[in-house]
């Protein structure tokens, strides 16, 4: 396995890169409903979420597809990456009620869900974030990735909120 | 289609009636969008003479191919009306997240006519369209505005631009808020939406859009982004944003303070250096696809509003309502810029005009008794505040201020018209441009009144070498801020660049114009990826010349002759006072000299400023050619010449 999508929302300052290189790489459309990452910043608010998939071990997606195996949706365990393949989508939409980050969206037009597949490994929106947000961090190192990411961005985090 | 939706959303507020229109082909290979298509549609569809607060009036919504890409700083929009302040073009340009918004619900632009019965607000929602009672709204300060809508329609990541009470009170320059902290501020496009009774436009965008070549896009994307980072001022700005400006003013002794009687030296600077106006800031926040981030949120550490939380805040309200009004009080700034924000008057304006009625008081111009009993002493937070709030409401004295420092100060007469700087209506801004004779000139034929965004040229900022500046603008001592020498081709350079950046939808900021990765060059590359349309840097230049033209040409058509050319006031008839430009002023025949140079540049007539016919349709303008003859416009212009 060989890492993990990291978001620290005090260094996120909503610029929404993210989004656009998703979806430009992902469906070749300038159009972030399209993105597999999304910020949530509430106007107006200090709270930022960072939503995107976290490619559980034990996903809740996998487990709430009722498609009879080999189903749409389901974990490499090689490179750890929770793939979906739109074709054999039934359209339930149940992946996204799972789904405890809102990570697993779904396109009205071609009413199928989407995810995040880390770019096979390499994400683009880790390469785009202009602060260091979004990280893709080696497993190994976790532990100690939040504590060192406080030092990297030059941001003020957001306080008291 | 490619880069554009091809899709214009026109809303009839009278009748309600809402359609879509196709994009005229031929308007955007010609203006691009943005600036470009919006000075257009106001040309062709707003007539000579129209009142600004009328039916008549229409207010123009203009996004632009590079809106909404994620290219750095794409997430413009540019609105564009009679201006209700100037009496002339009227047209502003804000960050934040609503103008790519429109731009993924499809549209192009969005055109609002006539004007609505009782107060509403327009629901965007993709291709559902529709207009929605705001008597709930009406009347409220823009951040309950947008809480009140987005529980309405049940989405807070509708993004959203909305008027306060000072538009519905037609201050006339009012600001049009876009999300929280973005502003179109100046010329009163806020006041037009008032007059409409339109309290907000709610925006989601869903659709999309695609690019001829995005692989290509992207890679060109990429290479800025990386030339971006690296850039030594990125550190600097992507902290600080303008905050640092006012200071950094200061100590080149151009800064302006107590309504420019005094330029540099401020005493009291150490109140606002960027250093102590940070320990009030939370956050960094960016526009769409902005890694400059240049916004902040903040709380107020000190004072009688400690606590207080805001958003924004930057180098123009700090000026403003800062020094030029004799404040030394950098958390009253932060307490005002909040106000300006929740209550959607221009900041920049509403500081500038304080500062003029300061002095008119210091003057006796004006007493007490025409005050309403505010002792307008500099420096004195609890009576600027009072009055911003009374002209907010347009009550007494606020009443008379909320026209505007030019229209005031002829109403009130008594010589207080000396004490307004400004050039066609637009007040100038707190950097003093009797040591920036290119500024000077560029604020005298911005075409929306003086404006350091129409393009001051930068160049005078910092030393430019003299080799660039003769490769840039044909003479070495063009970018020598004291000289008078190559200035129209140094204003037509930078006033060009910056109309690039609004008709393609590019924040100024990370543009060429700071020093920064996005030149003509670049640009060209971006729209030819995106758009498909092969495009090329002359191509590019010829555009920003055709709406500078097209600009002119409805100036002129207002009445605007060359005898408007220039800026009014102090800064025209006396010289800096203080500091270490002390006696420099502006040479007034070294002024008519700078001005027929750029007339002859730009084509337009020596006498009279008209755009020559010859000058109009070579920048393929034949239509806006032939609507000025048929109004006898253009015949003027060769009898002159003929005389000459």
């Amino acid at each position: 396995m060989p890492g993990k999508l990291m978001a620290d929302p005090d260094l996120c300052v909503n610029c929404r890169m993210c989004e656009m290189v998703c979806s430009l790489t992902k469906a070749s459309v300038f159009n972030p409903s399209k993105a597999r990452i999304w910020i949530d910043r509430r106007e107006g608010g200090s709270l930022v979420q960072v939503h995107h998939c976290r490619h559980c071990v034990v996903a809740p997606c996998v487990k709430a597809c009722p498609v009879q195996e080999p189903k749409p949706i389901w974990r490499e365990p090689a490179s750890g990456i929770v793939r979906l393949e739109s074709q054999r989508c039934i359209g339930c939409c149940e992946c996204l009620r799972a789904c405890p980050f809102g990570a697993v969206r779904f396109d009205p037009q071609e009413e199928r869900a989407f995810k995040c597949d880390l770019c096979g490994g390499d994400p683009e929106c880790v390469k785009w974030c202009p602060t260091g947000a979004i990280r893709f961090v080696d497993i190994k190192a976790m532990g100690t990735w939040r504590a060192r990411s406080k030092g990297l961005g030059g941001l003020r985090s957001s306080q008291g909120e | 289609m490619f880069g554009w939706t091809g899709r214009l959303l026109r809303v009839d507020l009278g009748s309600g009636t809402i359609r879509v229109e196709e994009t005229p082909r031929g308007l955007l290979r010609r203006f691009l969008g943005g600036r470009g298509l919006n000075s257009y549609l106001l040309f062709s569809e707003v007539k000579a003479g129209a009142d600004p607060l009328g039916e008549e009036n229409k207010l123009f919504f203009g996004t632009s191919p590079l809106t909404g890409t994620g290219l750095m700083s794409s997430g413009r929009i540019h609105v564009t009306a009679k201006s209700p302040l100037t009496g002339i073009l009227g047209d502003s340009n804000a960050g934040g997240h609503f103008g790519p918004e429109l731009k993924w619900a499809g549209y192009d632009g969005l055109i609002l006519e006539g004007s609505a019965g009782a107060p509403v607000y327009l629901w965007v929602d993709d291709d559902r369209v529709e207009l929605r009672d705001a008597s709930r709204i009406w009347g409220k300060t823009v951040s309950e505005t947008f809480e009140g809508i987005w529980s309405e329609l049940g989405d807070p990541r509708v993004r959203i631009a909305a008027i306060g009470p000072a538009g519905e009170n037609l201050v006339r320059y009012a600001s049009l808020m876009t999300d929280y902290g973005n502003a179109c501020g100046k010329t009163g496009m806020g006041t037009v939406l008032g007059a409409k009774r339109v309290k907000a436009i709610a925006v989601r965008g869903t659709r999309g859009f695609c690019a001829a070549d995005p692989q290509g896009f992207k890679a060109l994307a990429r290479d800025l982004l990386d030339r971006l980072l690296k850039t030594p001022a990125y550190r600097v700005f992507s902290r600080f944003g303008t905050l640092s400006y006012l200071s950094l003013y200061n100590r080149q002794g151009r800064s302006l303070a107590r309504n420019a009687q005094q330029t540099g030296e401020i005493p009291y600077i150490d109140r606002y250096e960027p250093s102590r106006l940070m320990e009030h800031v939370t956050r960094n926040v960016a526009c769409f696809g902005c890694p400059i981030h240049c916004k902040h949120e903040f709380r107020i550490r000190r004072g009688p509003f400690a606590g207080e939380k805001g958003h924004g805040t930057e180098f123009c309200i700090l000026s403003a309502h800062g020094p030029a009004c004799g404040n030394e009080d950098e958390t009253a700034v932060l307490k005002i810029n909040n106000i300006c924000n929740e209550y959607g008057i221009c900041g920049d304006t509403s500081g500038i005009v304080l500062a003029a009625a300061f002095e008119w008081y210091q003057r006796g111009i004006v007493t007490l008794r025409d005050t309403d009993g505010l002792a307008l002493e500099w420096g004195n937070t609890e009576a600027q505040i009072e009055l911003l709030m009374r002209i907010i409401r347009r009550e007494g004295f606020g009443d008379l201020l909320a026209e505007g420092s030019a229209r005031a100060a002829r109403a009130i007469g008594k010589g207080a018209e000396r004490y307004v700087s400004h050039a066609k209506g637009g007040d100038v801004d707190q950097v003093d441009i009797r040591t920036l004779k290119g500024c000077a000139l560029a604020d005298a034929v911005s075409s929306r009144g003086a404006d350091p965004q129409r393009g001051w040229p930068s160049a005078e900022f910092y030393p430019m070498k003299a080799e660039e500046a003769r490769r840039l603008f044909g003479n070495e001592k063009a970018a020598d801020p004291n000289g008078y020498e190559g200035k129209a081709a140094l204003v037509n350079y930078y006033a060009s660049l910056c109309t690039l950046c609004d008709v393609l939808g590019l924040c100024k900021f990370s543009s060429a114009w700071f020093n920064n990765p996005i030149g003509v060059p670049e640009m060209a590359a971006l729209v030819t990826a995106l758009t498909g349309m092969e495009t090329t840097e002359e191509a590019l230049w010829e555009t920003a010349a055709r709406v500078h033209n097209l600009e002119r040409a409805y100036l002129v058509r207002e009445g605007i002759r060359r005898a408007d050319d220039r800026v009014h006031g102090r800064m025209m008839e006396e010289a800096v006072s203080t500091g270490p430009h002390k006696g420099a002023r502006i040479d007034p025949q070294k002024f008519e000299q700078m001005l027929d140079e750029y007339y002859d540049l730009m084509g337009w007539d020596r006498s009279t400023g008209i755009p020559k016919r010859s000058t109009l349709e070579r920048m393929d303008l034949r239509e806006v050619a032939e609507e000025l003859s048929s109004l006898g416009i253009l015949a003027e212009d060769e009898e002159t010449s003929r005389a000459f």
